[in-house]
């Protein structure tokens, strides 16, 4: 019996099997997702409620946000270990471009690329300025985060 | 043929089989977790609690109609308690329609959420409720 050529076909089969598979995997995957979609983007919403919340917490700590030592966790009631993953926090005072961020600081550029509506993993971002005792101040608020599944 | 021959092609074939039962009850599991829209539910109510969650003050409560999450997750054979689970720790919900597995989002709110509970709204037999209280972050003394 040729042993080399018998190893050399199973190899094949082996190889076939596993594109099968994966037609078939990727088939009932493609079927779900055109059914049902992306799902549920919820990044502009998050980035707006977050935007609000720092906000607020600015315009009553305007002077605080750029004070060494400053915690903007403490002060403004929100978790650390959600926000330095998913999010950003910028805030910029104009006059001279002084900076406060927490964060993904890359988020800045992420959130105004072309594909950032389609894209789930890119930011969406709520950008604005805010004035308050003579100067203005930018805030850029952006969130990527999305639902994951776990074991219960 | 020799039975060294036999063997060799039952193990191949086992292999076969055993790759193809596993691939089997992956997809399964994936498209199960479609079943009655349970995963575009889990995945609405999850993100939906989450944004009440960071909108709230300490102190408040919340009622929230969940009758449509009710309905499917008692399909399935999930108790009340194991529908909607906070995990106060990690800041994030979870919402699970079918067996051990479940939808998580982190809440970014420094609180805690006490007291959740899905309940019968007064009067009513079907209609289910979820209730939980947002309360400022117990802190661990050794934190």
């Amino acid at each position: 019996m040729n042993r080399t050529g018998e190893v050399a076909g199973s190899g094949l089969l082996f190889f076939v099997f596993f594109l099968m598979m994966i037609v078939v995997g990727a088939g009932i995957s493609g079927g779900v997702w055109m059914f049902y979609g992306q799902g549920y983007d919820f990044r502009e919403t998050e980035s707006s409620v977050l935007f609000e919340r720092v906000g607020d917490c600015f315009v009553e700590e305007k002077d605080n946000f750029f004070e060494d030592g400053f915690d903007i966790y403490e002060t403004c009631r929100l978790e650390k270990k959600v926000l330095s993953e998913n999010h950003l926090v910028l805030v910029r005072r104009v006059s001279d471009g002084n900076e406060y961020f927490i964060g993904v600081r890359d988020f800045e550029t992420q959130c105004f690329l072309d594909a950032r509506k389609k894209n789930m993993n890119l930011p969406l971002c709520v950008n604005s300025s805010i004035m308050k005792g003579g100067e203005t101040y930018d805030i850029v608020v952006g969130s990527n985060q999305d639902s994951r599944k776990v074991a219960t | 043929m020799d039975k060294k021959g036999v063997g060799e092609i039952l193990t191949n074939n086992l292999i076969y089989i055993i790759l193809f039962l596993v691939f089997f009850m992956l997809m399964f599991y994936f498209v199960i977790g479609f079943q009655d829209g349970a995963a575009v539910w889990e995945e609405f109510y999850a993100k939906e609690i989450v944004k009440i969650v960071n909108e709230a003050e300490p102190g408040t409560e919340i009622y929230l109609d969940v009758t449509s999450l009710t309905k499917i997750a008692f399909k399935h054979g999930k108790s009340r308690n194991e529908i909607i689970i906070f995990n106060n720790v990690k800041n994030s919900v979870i919402v699970s329609l079918i067996s051990k597995s479940g939808t998580a989002f982190n809440f970014f709110n420094d609180v805690d959420i006490v007291e959740p509970n899905i309940e019968l709204i007064s009067g009513g037999t079907e209609t289910n409720r979820l209730y939980f209280k947002v309360m400022e972050k117990q802190r661990d003394e050794n934190e």
